[in-house]
């Protein structure tokens, strides 16, 4: 049975049925004084939306698929439209934005300069570089371009906005490249000069250590002289390893020993307030690099995690695992290839970092820890490294709550011959070798070095004249060793002429650091080794060994 | 006064009050940039700044964008204006141009 409705029911729903009626009539009355202009209509597709100017469709189909932010403005700032890109940008929603004003969205200092611009905007329009805020409460850096528009007998302006983000973090990363570049090549340039130094120095003092009689006390003295310089030859390599110019031998080696070895000797110096938890789960942890490079990764992430627990103490964790990148893995960094990677992971439970601090911690120079403690090189030394490697690195914070540094390396092939440091007999020969350096300190320890090896040696400081003398007589040398860095003619354009004349002649490269020259480019050359400067005797020796082996084989 | 005048006032007097802390909640339909829903968004904003300063919520909705939700409140052209708070819900059509009109409706103005 109907329920009997009252009078106050009734009432409203009487009220209700005039407010729909009056609706229908104000419709009708709109729809024929052309205040509508777009019906929709329920049919078998669906909603359909039919506008009375069909012309407009092309124009917003392209305004709805343009990559730039596009909208219509009114005189007074009131957002008319705009297309999805654009709220995008916003991180909000279209109905967050038509309807509001422009003013709502941009920085009031810059809303004034802007208000400026469109007051003065001819014809031809105006455009600028100005900040847009975020629904989330941030700010995109845009750039607008704005024409004026007559909206129905109103003025409004047409904008496009540009998403200045990607292209201001490009540039930011060109700046951050060309900077890394011009200490590379300022540090390139001093390396040069200093391994030339540090090659004399060595070389001679080995030779002093070998003339020594065996009880001589000189000998430990000696020694410290190798070993101060070694230490030098070893720092100008780590100058250069930021930059990733640095030309190390790279061979497959295992980093637990590399981990332990890092951990004894940083144990020392660590308080004991911190502990140190390692864990070491990779079943296989070779991977393709110079024990200077792993060294420095390892010291750098541990001592600055040592640093963020100074104050309180914690625990510092090392854990070696084993990652696989599918191919269709979701990985992080665009750059890394899908593989097997080992995975270093140095976390600590120290101060942690502040969102934007973070963010600028790879940044040369930027550092966080006072005069004398810290030159901001640390982390970028790091990611020069890992990068090299063909690496990522990774970082996740909070204030207060630690630091995880995660490093993945591409694991190499386990069958290849492992980095050995057994000691070998430095091998000897008869042979006639040219030796050419333009640095006269160098061609005399050249010659007094092979000389002893039992060679006959030929030592010359031009290019030119070594290539007059070997053009005389192209079969009296058995072997030519060459410096890269000559004038008139450079170790490399030597090469090639001497291999125009007898294309079996082995060559052996020397180079105290040069952009001009890669193992690689030696090679293709018809070069058969090259050595980095400073060079041990026995380098030498083993490297002539090997060119001379190869050409017996041949 | 007459009697008929003093009612008057009374009604607008009481019609003023009545809306005068009550928030709005408004949502205009329109069909992209097209001419009237251009106009009916300027028309409607400015009516809001002036006569509902602070106190309301304005959401233009794009039916091309978002179908579903004209769907949804029944909408068969635009520019429509739906007034959702406060109640009871009103829809106005067109492109907002006569204020008097839309005043009457959004109950801040007496009806004559």
């Amino acid at each position: 049975m109907e329920k009997r409705r009252t009078s106050q029911e009734l009432e409203a729903e009487l009220k209700e049925t005039k407010l729909r009626l009056e609706e229908a009539e104000e419709t009708l009355r709109a729809i024929q004084n052309n205040e509508v202009d777009a019906l929709i209509v329920d049919g078998p597709q669906g909603q359909q939306v039919f506008t009375l100017q069909g012309a407009e469709q092309p124009y917003r189909i392209l305004m709805e698929t343009m990559s730039e932010g596009t909208l219509t403005v009114a005189v007074d700032g009131t957002i008319l439209y705009c297309n999805q890109r654009f709220a995008e940008m916003l991180k909000n929603s279209l109905n967050g934005i038509i309807g509001s004003s422009f003013q709502e969205i941009m920085p009031s200092g810059e809303w004034q300069v802007f208000k400026a611009l469109l007051a003065e905007c001819g014809k031809k329009g105006c455009r600028g570089e100005y900040h847009l805020g975020t629904f989330e409460g941030g700010q995109v850096p845009v750039h607008i371009s704005a024409s004026p528009l007559r909206l129905q007998g109103q003025e409004g302006f047409c904008i496009v906005a540009t998403d200045l983000a990607k292209q201001l973090e490009l540039e930011q990363q060109l700046r951050q490249s060309q900077k890394m570049e011009a200490i590379g090549t300022l540090a390139g340039g001093i390396a040069h000069d200093f391994n030339n130094i540090l090659a004399a120095i060595i070389g001679f003092g080995e030779m002093v250590e070998e003339d020594l009689p065996p009880d001589s006390p000189s000998i430990p003295r000696i020694q410290r002289v190798l070993s101060a310089a070694s230490r030098g030859t070893e720092l100008v390599r780590q100058i250069l390893a930021f930059s990733r110019k640095a030309e190390l031998t790279r061979t497959p080696l295992s980093l637990a020993p590399l981990v332990k070895e890092a951990i004894q000797l940083l144990r020392a110096s660590l308080p004991t307030t911190i502990e140190i938890k390692l864990s070491m789960k990779a079943a296989r942890d070779t991977i393709l690099a110079s024990p200077s490079e792993v060294q420095q990764i390892l010291m750098n992430l541990i001592t600055n995690a040592f640093f963020a627990m100074k104050e309180r103490g914690g625990i510092l964790g090392i854990n070696i695992t084993n990652v696989d990148f599918k191919p269709d893995s979701p990985v992080f960094d665009a750059d890394i290839e899908p593989g097997e990677y080992v995975q270093i992971v140095v976390t600590d439970t120290g101060s942690g970092m502040q969102p934007d601090v973070m963010k600028r911690i790879f940044e040369p120079f930027f550092t966080t820890k006072g005069v004398g403690e810290g030159t901001g090189m640390g982390l970028p030394v790091v990611y020069g490294i890992v990068k090299s490697l063909h690496g990522t690195i990774t970082v996740e914070s909070e204030p207060g709550a630690g630091s995880t540094f995660r490093v993945f390396l591409p694991m190499t092939r386990t069958d290849e011959k492992l980095e050995s440091s057994e000691a070998q007999v430095t091998p000897k020969g008869s042979e006639h070798i040219l030796f050419v350096d333009d640095e006269a300190l160098l061609t005399e320890w050249g010659q007094a070095v092979l000389e002893r090896l039992g060679y006959s040696v030929t030592a010359l400081t031009d290019s030119t004249e070594a290539l007059n003398l070997f053009s005389s007589d192209p079969s009296r040398f058995d072997l030519v060793i060459a410096d890269q860095t000559m004038p008139k003619l450079t170790g490399l354009q030597l090469a090639r002429k001497l291999l125009t004349i007898r294309n079996n002649i082995p060559i052996i490269l020397c180079t105290g650091h040069s952009d001009s020259v890669s193992p690689e480019k030696a090679k293709a050359a018809g070069i058969k080794e090259f050595l980095i400067k400073p060079i041990t005797r026995k380098e030498l020796a083993e490297s002539i060994h090997r060119a001379l082996d190869k050409k017996t084989k041949k | 006064m007459t009697k008929k005048t003093q009612d008057q006032v009374e009604v607008f007097e009481k019609t003023l009050t009545g809306s005068k802390d009550k928030k709005y909640v408004l949502r205009l339909y329109v069909a992209g940039a097209t001419p009237r829903s251009t106009e009916a968004i300027v028309n409607i904003k400015k009516i809001c700044e002036e006569y509902l300063k602070g106190r309301y919520e304005l959401e233009v909705i794009d039916i091309y964008q978002q179908p579903v939700l004209a769907k949804g409140e029944q909408i068969i052209a635009a520019p429509t204006l739906v007034k959702k708070l406060p109640l009871p819900l009103r829809r106005f059509i067109g492109s907002m141009y006569d204020v008097d009109r839309i005043l009457v409706g959004l109950d801040l103005k007496p009806k004559e």
